[in-house]
């Protein structure tokens, strides 16, 4: 066939990934024909990795079958999950016609492109010019939405609505992304019906709605929402997890983990194998995380996409189940295999030897104390503490604090776990699993001196800035929180109050810009930590209607 | 998929290759580009032949799914002409672009499936023209291929296997929405060829 010659293709750079030589040659000089001649091979899912890391491809073609053991869908799964892929890059996923609607429905990371064999040039011409001009065309709303202009990406939505028509559903599945994210529920519900108006059964747009109610705190309302697509769509996997999400804030544990299994049990992943098992420890239930673990080890063993968290979690549980023993053969299996796992899947990770060994060293010390060896409890403990740089709110110093206490250092593991929830005490998780420790551990009495008390200091500077600002000294009550988020960064509990009396300070004297910019911090950073909430989408609306004030009364 | 149907389809398809052998026979002996672009052509044709075959028999053994997407029909039906390995190039083959809806939902695979097979028929009965069109209706996308030949029931067509029209029956079926199913037909144009219909 005639030789394209299209400038636009010549500088792509492309990936072809099949495990038979001739097949990845054919498409290789299919490609060249196109223009596209910057072309390299890889055979297996690990050469692939490798390629990855070192540069960054615009077009990847890749064979669903790949091997016995993974397929062309579970790499695709890994790079994206791993977002190793650059936003620009193209995944094409070859598939024979026989298998052609068996691969594709349940998929969680989609491609680009299904593409059926036998591929021909001009095919894979059109799909790439195609991509490249949907590329070209929301280029504006991605741009935005790189810079984390939310509101400035919906403008972009609405306006290339209009130029660029065909590209009406992905224009919207941004649209109400950015407007969910904002927690302006009015404006992506809009988008969800609008795209349903097109056609009534987009699963997606059905999830949005449901998302949409939960996040405006109708939980029962989502789930019956959510129940009903997957009625008529039980491969549905952003279904179930979403399903998982509404279960774990109404605190029901033990449906969030139903929810994952069952999707599991759609796609055996590593990566789903993980959910489940973090499930499982969450909801009490040690058998299911110890096969889930023990399953995301086995599979991913020698691969690329090996984690050494599998062999932790997997410690933690056996510690956790009176195991204390195969805890620790796990840490040492663990510990031989992990230079070499860090090297392959992230070499450039910084403080990678540091964390696993932190981690190691908190299990082990709970492993010694409940074997009896003291000594090496405590040596154990000790490197984990100066280990430790930072105590933050999060599992990491939950389980330092428990080493304290399994070694018997119980004013250690007070101080600890107090700093932990000092840094985050409306964190609902964060508070559970403290009160669960000390259960375990045989200490309840230490839940009000330890836990309650260190509550009630952090809530006491929200009451008093409170206070400040009721009785009229603003400028001190908003120095208080500042101080306190000074300390603790990112205390949710602290930066809502903070974003609340700033918007409350401005409804009464007027905007000021200072003051909108912070606002507009802690509400990034709220929404990075408590994604979907109720709260922090109240919290834009009334940012939104106070900046609406201001401007009429200007 | 009746034996009967699968006999006649893979008589037809033995009678195809026959005609590609002679063509490669003629080519051995004396090599030229515009019969080794013509058999190239054929062998295209008959490989797809083959695909739609099997994809037939899949549907009745197992069911065929569609995978639902949302196209643009402009792309779509450019795209359609434009790789179609045609064994009549001096033929007009264009898209009407009016009515084209910006947005349609189909499987695009399946449906370029289809639509390759009634254009093949398309092109055999053609005299100078054929033109592509697509509508949005009554919430069913419609596609149409309309040629400007003899139309249908005329003494000299080829007869054909009903393969094609098979294929694209089968492909319709598969595209279920708000409880109907897609349809296809095939009847005399009001110009006097013929026009295939399918709905979707």
């Amino acid at each position: 066939m005639a030789t394209i010659l299209n400038s636009r293709l010549a500088k792509l750079r492309a990936l072809v990934v099949d495990d038979m030589q001739t097949m990845r040659q054919n498409i290789r000089t299919q490609l060249g024909q196109l223009g596209i001649e910057k072309v390299d091979q890889a055979a297996t899912p690990d050469d692939v990795i490798k390629l990855i890391r070192s540069t960054s491809y615009d077009v990847i073609v890749c064979d669903y079958n790949l091997n016995r053991e993974t397929n062309g869908q579970q790499l695709l799964e890994f790079l994206r999950s791993q977002n190793m892929l650059s936003p620009t890059c193209m995944f094409f996923m070859v598939t024979a016609e026989s298998s052609y609607d068996s691969v594709a429905s349940a998929a969680e990371f989609q491609p680009d492109a299904y593409m059926v064999k036998p591929l021909t040039g001009g095919r894979i011409a059109d799909r790439i010019e195609r991509l490249l001009d949907k590329q070209h065309a929301l280029k504006p709303i991605n741009d935005r939405l790189h810079v984390k202009d939310l509101s400035g990406a919906m403008l972009e939505c609405d306006r290339i609505q209009k130029t660029d028509p065909r590209w009406i559903i992905d224009i919207l599945k941004l649209k109400s992304k950015a407007a969910l994210e904002l927690g302006n529920l009015i404006e992506a519900r809009n988008a969800y019906q609008q795209a349903l108006d097109l056609r009534n059964d987009l699963i997606w747009a059905r999830l949005g709605l449901a998302r949409c109610e939960q996040a405006a705190g109708h939980a029962d309302d989502a789930k019956a929402i959510v129940l009903d697509v997957l009625q008529k769509n039980p491969q549905y996997i952003d279904a179930y997890d979403v399903l998982a999400q509404i279960a774990e804030s109404q605190g029901k544990d033990d449906e969030a983990l139903a929810a994952l299994n069952n999707s599991y049990e759609i796609i055996p992943s590593a990566r789903r194998s993980r959910l489940v098992g973090d499930a499982a420890y969450r909801a009490g239930n040690l058998e299911q995380a110890r096969n889930a673990f023990s399953k995301a080890l086995t599979h991913t063993r020698g691969s690329l996409t090996a984690q050494v968290s599998d062999a932790l979690s997997l410690a933690q549980v056996h510690v956790d189940s009176g195991e204390a023993s195969l805890a620790l053969t796990v840490l040492s299996e663990a510990a031989s295999a992990s230079p070499q796992i860090q090297q392959r899947t992230q070499p450039d990770a910084p403080d990678q030897d540091n964390d696993f060994a932190l981690q190691q060293a908190i299990i082990a010390s709970q492993a010694f104390a409940a074997l009896g060896d003291t000594r090496s409890a405590q040596a154990a403990f000790a490197s984990a503490k100066e280990l430790a740089r930072e105590l933050r709110a999060d599992a990491t110093t939950m389980a330092l604090a428990k080493a304290a206490f399994a070694v018997g250092l119980d004013d250690e593991g007070s101080h600890i776990m107090a700093k932990a929830i000092r840094a985050d005490h409306e964190n609902a998780r964060l508070v559970a699993s403290a009160r669960k420790i000390l259960q375990d551990a045989g200490k309840p009495a230490l839940i009000e001196s330890v836990i309650d008390a260190t509550i009630s200091e952090a809530t006491l500077i929200v009451e008093q800035a409170t206070r400040l600002m009721r009785d009229g000294h603003f400028d001190e009550s908003l120095a208080k929180l500042e101080q306190a988020l000074d300390s603790t960064p990112e205390n949710t509990g602290i930066l809502l109050a903070a974003a609340q009396l700033h918007l409350l300070w401005m409804s009464q004297k007027g905007l000021d810009r200072r003051y909108v910019e912070r606002v507009n911090t802690y509400l990034a950073q709220l929404s990075k930590l408590m994604p979907n909430s109720e709260r922090v989408a109240k919290m834009y609306r009334f940012l939104r209607e106070t900046l609406v004030q201001a401007g009429k009364k200007a | 998929m009746t034996p009967q149907l699968a006999a006649i389809i893979v008589h037809d398809l033995k009678n195809a290759l026959g005609v590609l052998e002679s063509e490669l026979a003629a080519l051995t002996e004396q090599p030229d580009r515009t019969s080794a672009i013509h058999a190239h052509a054929n062998c295209v044709a008959l490989r797809e032949k083959l695909i739609g075959f099997l994809t037939l028999y899949k549907a009745s053994e197992q069911g065929l799914t569609a995978r639902i997407e949302d196209v643009s029909p402009a792309d779509f039906l450019r795209e359609l002409i434009r790789h179609h390995e045609t064994t009549r190039p001096e033929l007009n083959v264009r898209v009407n672009t009016t009515g084209v809806p910006d947005v349609a939902f189909f499987d695009e695979y399946l449906v370029g499936l289809a639509l390759d097979a009634a254009l093949q028929n398309a092109i055999r009965f053609a005299e100078r023209e054929i033109v592509i069109g697509c509508q949005q209706q009554d919430g069913q996308t419609i596609f149409t291929i309309v040629d400007d030949g003899r139309g249908l029931g005329s003494k000299d067509a080829q007869p054909s296997t009903g393969l094609g029209m098979a294929l694209c029956a089968a492909i319709a079926e598969a595209h279920r929405h708000n409880g109907r199913s897609g349809s296809v037909s095939l009847e005399n144009a009001a110009s006097g060829g013929a026009l295939f219909t399918m709905r979707l």
